[in-house]
C-alpha cells in the first residue's frame, strides 16, 4: 500500500469517528429525541429542556453559583453549539493474504471532529421558526441543516423544509457504526427536501421527500422517500424505517432501497438499543443484465448508568457488504466510558475492536479515542 | 400591563415577607421554568407533554408542598424550598446550586403571582429549623405503626408501606391521572425526606393529590412524630436489582 493510500484510509476512518446525537440518553429517560432537541428527529441544537437536563441530570458535579445557563437570547433568538476535540490512536496492522503481506499504517493524532454552531429564530412563537445547524469545522464551513420549522400542529405534528438530515432508524452518535455507514444515513449526508411528522398517542411517524442526491444538484425527476414510524412507551420503542432512492439516469437503472427495524428498552439504569438494516442496491445499466447487491448491517448496544454522570457502554456491530458472498462480513465492538464531569461537558474514552477480512486490512485496525465534548 | 398586574399581585402574596424582584423573577423563570410550566404558568410548556407527572399548573393555585392549611396558597418560603430542593421522583430538579438565594426568591415570587390573589395565608407548620423533632425510638415507631393502621394509611400505601394498598390503583390527582401512592420502602419522598419534611406533609396534606391533611386527625405532637418515625423506618436500602431496575430521580 502506498503512503498516499495509507493516509487516505486513515483519514476516512477518522472522518467517520464523528458523533452528533445521543439516543441512549433519550431512551434512558423514556423520551423521544424532541424532548431535548429542536430538531424533532434528533441531533443538533438543544432546546431549553435539553439545556436544563444538561445542567441538572447529566453532570457529576454542579459547581455553585454558575446560574441557570439558557440557550435563549431573549424571547425570539436561541443559540447552541457542539465542539468535540479528540485524540485518536489507530493500531498498525499487518496481515498475510494470498502469500502477500498487507499493512495498514496506524498513528495517533489530535483532531476536532465536530465544531457546529446552532441558531433558531422564532417567527411565530410555538409555531414557526428558522433553524440553522452550521458546521464550522472540520474542513470548512457548511450548513449541515438549514430549514424552516413548522410545529405545534395537531397530534404533536411538525413539518420542516430545507437542507435536512433524513429521518431513518436510530440516530446513533457514532457515524462509524455500520448501520450509519452502510445505509448512508449519517451526519455527513444531508439532503434538500421536506419532512413531516406526528406523534399521536404512543405512536410516532416521520416521512421525508428529498432530492435523493445528498444535497447535490437535482435533475428534478426522481426523489428519495424516507419513512420512519413505530410505537413507544416509558420502557422503550419499537419501530421501522424504509427508504427508496431512485437515481436512474440515461445510463440505466440505479435504485437503492434501505429497510430496517429498531427496538429499544429501558430498565432503570440499563438501556438497550438495537437496529438491523438491509440495503438493496439494484442496477441495470443499458444493455446489461440487472444486478442486485444486498447488504446487512446490525447494531446492538447496552448502556449502564453507574451513577449520575458516569456510564459505561458496549456496542456491537455487524456488516455483511454482500449477502451473496460468504465470509466477507466485518464486525466491530466498541466499549465506552462516558463521564459528564460538569454541566455542558462530556469526556469519553472508547476502545473499538475492529475485525474484517484479511484483504481489507484497514478494517482490522483497532482504535482508541479520548474525546472532550463541550456543548450548549 | 401584565408586568404591572403581576407586580401588584406579588406585593400581596409576599407582603408578610421580603418582596421578590419581579423583573428578575421573570428572567429566571424564562430560562429555567417556562419550558415545562409554560409561559403563563399553566403547566403546559412545550416540554410538558412527555413528562410524568405533569408540571404544576401555578394558575390554579393548588400547590402540593406548603406549610399552610390544605386549600391555601403556599408561602413564598414554601416555593423557595421546592425550587431549591426539587421534587424527588419527578422531573422538577433542584436549583439550589444553579440559582443564587436572590434568584430563588425572585422566581418563587414570580411563580406565586400566577395564582389566585388574596391575603397571605397563615403558616400552619413552623419552618423546618424551628420545628422541635421528638426523638425516634422503638416505642415511637410502635406507636406510629398503630396509628398507621388506625388511620388506614395502608388503604393507599399498603400494609407494609409498599404503595400497594387496595385503593392504590384508583388514586387520582386533580388532573384526573392515576397517581400511585408513595412506596415508603423506596423512600423517594416528593416533599423531602427529613423528619421535618415528612411531618409537614402529614399535617398539611398534598393538595391536588389524594393525600389529605392529617393535622386534625393527629392533634398530639407525639402522635405526629410517632407516625413520621414509623413511616421513615419503612425505607430500605436498595439491593442490586432495585439499584439496577428500580425507579430513580434523573437529576439526583
Amino acid at each position: 500500500m502506498t503512503d498516499a493510500r495509507r493516509g487516505m484510509a486513515l483519514a476516512t476512518l477518522l472522518a467517520a469517528l464523528t458523533a452528533s446525537a445521543e439516543p441512549h440518553l433519550a431512551v434512558r429517560e423514556g423520551f423521544l429525541c424532541s424532548q431535548c432537541h429542536v430538531n424533532r428527529s434528533g441531533g443538533g441544537k438543544r432546546n431549553a429542556f435539553g439545556a436544563n437536563y444538561s445542567q441538572t441530570a447529566l453532570p457529576l458535579w454542579r459547581p455553585s453559583g454558575l446560574g441557570v445557563v439558557s440557550p435563549n437570547l431573549g424571547e425570539y433568538v436561541s443559540v447552541g453549539a457542539d465542539v468535540r476535540v479528540q485524540h485518536v490512536t489507530v493500531e498498525t496492522v499487518r496481515t498475510k493474504f494470498d502469500g502477500e503481506w498487507l499493512e495498514a499504517q496506524g498513528g495517533n493524532t489530535l483532531r476536532v471532529p465536530q465544531a457546529n454552531l446552532y441558531g433558531e429564530l422564532t417567527i411565530v412563537r410555538d409555531h414557526l421558526s428558522l433553524y440553522l445547524d452550521e458546521k464550522i469545522g472540520p474542513e470548512g464551513a457548511s450548513a449541515r441543516e438549514a430549514a424552516v420549522l413548522l410545529y405545534g400542529l395537531p397530534y404533536a405534528g411538525y413539518a420542516k423544509a430545507g437542507r435536512i438530515l433524513l429521518p431513518f432508524g436510530l440516530r446513533l452518535a457514532d457515524d462509524e457504526a455500520f448501520i450509519r455507514q452502510a445505509t448512508g444515513f449519517n451526519f455527513g449526508n444531508q439532503d434538500l427536501g421536506v419532512e413531516v411528522g406526528a406523534e399521536p398517542g404512543p405512536t410516532f411517524l416521520t416521512a421525508s421527500l428529498s432530492n435523493g442526491t445528498l444535497g447535490g444538484t437535482d435533475d428534478n425527476e426522481r426523489k428519495q422517500l424516507c419513512v420512519t414510524g413505530g410505537v413507544r412507551s416509558r420502557w422503550g420503542r419499537l419501530g421501522g424505517s424504509y427508504s427508496w432512492n431512485d437515481s436512474t439516469t440515461a445510463a440505466g437503472l440505479v435504485v437503492r432501497q434501505v429497510a430496517g427495524g429498531f427496538g429499544t428498552l429501558n430498565f432503570g439504569r440499563l438501556t438497550l438499543l438495537s437496529e438491523g438494516d438491509v440495503v438493496i442496491d439494484t442496477e441495470r445499466p443499458k444493455g446489461a443484465p440487472r444486478t442486485q447487491v444486498l447488504q446487512l448491517a446490525v447494531h446492538g448496544e447496552a448502556d449502564l448508568l453507574i451513577t449520575k454522570g458516569v456510564a459505561v457502554r458496549a456496542a456491537f456491530g455487524y456488516h455483511d457488504p454482500d449477502l451473496a458472498v460468504k465470509n466477507d462480513h466485518r464486525t466491530r465492538l466498541a466499549m465506552t466510558l462516558e463521564v459528564f464531569p460538569l454541566p455542558f461537558l462530556r469526556v469519553t474514552a472508547t476502545y473499538i475492536l475492529r475485525n474484517d477480512i484479511p484483504q481489507r486490512v484497514q478494517g482490522r485496525q483497532d482504535v482508541f479515542l479520548v474525546q472532550l465534548h463541550g456543548f450548549l | 400591563m401584565r408586568a404591572l398586574g403581576l407586580a401588584s399581585l406579588l406585593s400581596l402574596s409576599a407582603s408578610a415577607q421580603e418582596p421578590a424582584d419581579l423583573a428578575r423573577g421573570r428572567t429566571v423563570y424564562r430560562d429555567a421554568c417556562e419550558t415545562c410550566h409554560g409561559r403563563d404558568g399553566d403547566g403546559r410548556g412545550p416540554s410538558a407533554r412527555e413528562l410524568d407527572p405533569k408540571p404544576r399548573n401555578f394558575v390554579s393555585g393548588s400547590f402540593k408542598f406548603r406549610s399552610t392549611e390544605s386549600g391555601e396558597r403556599p408561602l413564598l418560603d414554601d416555593v423557595v424550598r421546592t425550587v431549591s430542593t426539587g421534587i424527588r421522583g419527578t422531573w422538577m430538579p433542584s436549583f439550589e446550586k444553579l440559582m443564587s438565594p436572590a434568584d430563588l426568591r425572585a422566581v418563587s415570587g414570580y411563580v406565586l403571582a400566577f395564582g389566585p390573589k388574596g391575603e397571605v395565608p397563615e403558616r400552619l407548620v413552623p419552618a423546618s429549623a424551628e420545628l422541635t423533632v421528638l426523638p425516634d425510638s422503638p416505642a415511637m415507631r410502635e406507636r406510629g405503626r398503630a396509628l398507621y393502621e388506625s388511620l388506614k394509611c395502608g388503604q393507599c400505601h399498603g400494609p407494609e408501606g409498599r404503595g400497594d394498598g387496595p385503593a392504590a390503583s384508583t388514586a387520582k390527582n386533580d388532573l384526573g391521572e392515576v397517581t400511585p401512592p408513595l412506596d415508603f420502602t423506596i423512600g423517594l419522598y416528593k416533599g423531602g425526606s427529613t423528619p421535618a419534611d415528612v411531618y409537614r406533609t402529614f399535617v398539611t396534606g398534598l393538595d391536588g393529590t389524594p393525600m389529605p391533611s392529617y393535622g386534625d386527625s393527629l392533634p398530639k405532637e407525639e402522635d405526629r412524630w410517632a407516625l413520621v418515625h414509623y413511616v421513615r423506618s419503612l425505607s430500605r436500602s436498595p439491593g442490586f436489582f432495585r439499584w439496577l431496575f428500580g425507579p430513580r430521580t434523573p437529576w439526583e
